[in-house]
This record gives C-alpha cells, structure tokens and sequence, in this order.
C-alpha cells in the first residue's frame, strides 16, 4: 500500500483519496477507520459537553437507561440511547457485543472463552467485557468483512 | 431460519438417540413412527420458544439456562399430556431426557463457540500484525 501526504494550504478541509483495483476487505476497513475518525458523537462530563471521535470510543454500555461512552481513560455520559449510538456507529466499526454494549472492534484485543460457557473480551486498554453468545457471529462476522452494519 | 432448522433437526435427532437409549434401559425394542413427528413438533416449539426466551439476558448463565429448561419442561410435559407419552414414560424419566438433550446441544454449541473464538482471535492477530507491519 502507497500512502502520499501533501500539503495544501488553499485548503480547508481534509481530502482523502482512495485508489483501487478492485473492492476488497482492506478496502473497506480503510474506509471504516476513515470514517470512525470523521463521525463525532456529542457527549458530556461535569456539566460540560464535549465531541467525542468514535476511533477514540472503546465501547459504549447502557446501564439503568444512561448510556456511557468509554474511551481509553476517561468515561463520559450521553443523552443519546444505545439503539441511536449503534445507529450513528454503524460505518464506523463497532458492533453489538451484548443486549447493553457495543464494542469499537478496532479496540478488540483478545476474546477467552469462560467457564460458564460466557466469553471474556479484553480491550486494547487491558479493560474486559462480558460477550453474549447470540453476538459472536456478529463480531466475526465484522472482523471478517471490515465492516459491519449493527 | 437456515441455522434455526439446522438447530430443530439436531436436537430432534439427539432427542430420538437419547430416547433410544432411555427405552433400551427400560427393555423396549422398537419405537413408533409417531413419536419420531411428536418429538419434531416439539423441538419446533421449543425452538420457536427460545426466539423468545433468548431475548432475556443475565449476568449468569446459570438463569438463562434455568429458563430454557423450564420453558422446555413446559411443552414436554404438555406433549406428555396430548399425545399420552406418560402411559410408557414416567415423568422423571421425562425430566432426566430434557435436561440430557438440553446439556446435549450446549456441549455441541460450546464446541462451536471455541471454534468461533479460535478464528475471531486468528482474525484479530492477523490485524494487529498489519497495524505493525
């Protein structure tokens, strides 16, 4: 792959061009990380809001109805439901790992299985999740094609 | 639907093995055309069921698990009364086979599952190893 960066100060927005010889996965994971890093999702911590850059999410959990979006260090709240965050995400690599998670699958690190016939995933950040059997299709599904609609 | 007929048509069949089985134990020799279609339409029922009974999640499996089989108690025992299988078959018997064919397709879908983390984690390293590469 031939990455080309060049300067343009007439410019005011990032152009970003992509050449290819036929549509593949790589292809398309590309593009998912493109476009996790162009979506933005209005969050708020301390009474303050602040735009959140999905390739910065890890995973996004709805507890008691509030949905929190966890980045790497740092967690912050969201007004927004986990069907509407799923639905903003959609394109930008993250997919449903149980019935209150959705998981940036860039931020996969490992999946075990457990005991009790559940699975662990373990995060980038050394962080571990609960995995649903019904949605380890899904995940393998979305490694496999570099994207993934929830 | 394909993966739900596939699931019907194995639980079926490990439901006729273990009945085999189970009626062999009880010096039977043969079993009746009948019975094969009423354990079908009960695997179709209790599958249909779980479309349902999926939906709720917990923290321990051991609940999710606990609601399968009680669902699954439910129609066996309802089948038991429709279709007289209380006349050959006492119910503990009944409640030994369900929990039997219940463990049956857990084993076999652990068994899947481990594949299917086996390749999700190749999936994953292989990634990683372009990132770094």
């Amino acid at each position: 792959m031939i990455v080309k960066l060049e300067q343009d100060l007439s410019r005011q927005d990032i152009e970003i061009l992509i050449k290819y010889a036929k549509m593949n996965k790589d292809v398309e994971r590309i593009m998912t990380i493109l476009q996790s890093a162009d979506t933005v999702v209005t969050c708020s911590m301390d009474g303050s809001e602040k735009l959140v850059n999905a390739s910065d999410i890890y995973y996004i959990e709805s507890v008691d109805k509030k949905t929190f979006v966890y980045c790497e260090n740092v967690v912050y709240r969201t007004d927004l439901r986990l069907y509407q965050m799923a639905d903003i995400l959609s394109d930008s690599g993250f997919v449903q790992i149980s019935k209150s998670c959705i998981l940036n699958i860039n931020v996969l690190d490992l999946i075990k299985p457990l005991l009790n016939s559940r699975m662990e995933a373990t995060l980038k950040n050394g962080e571990r999740l609960f995995i649903t059997r019904k949605y380890l299709a899904d995940i393998k599904e979305a490694l496999q094609a570099g994207r993934k609609r929830l | 639907m394909r993966k739900m007929i596939v699931n019907i048509m194995a639980t079926t069949g490990i439901t006729l093995v273990i009945l085999a089985v189970i009626a062999l134990l009880f010096g039977a020799s043969w079993l009746c055309i009948t019975v094969v279609l009423e354990c079908l339409g009960a695997n179709i029922l209790i599958h249909l069921g779980f479309l349902i009974t999926h939906k709720f999640e917990s923290r321990y499996a051991v609940l999710e698990s606990a609601l399968d089989i009680g669902y699954m108690l439910i129609i066996i025992i309802i089948f038991a009364n429709i279709f007289d299988w209380f006349s050959s078959t006492p119910l503990w018997v009944l409640v030994i086979m369900t929990i039997l064919v219940y463990a049956s397709g857990l084993l076999l879908s652990i068994i899947r599952m481990r594949e299917d983390i086996r390749i999700i984690n190749q999936l994953i390293n292989k990634r990683n190893n372009e990132v770094n590469s």
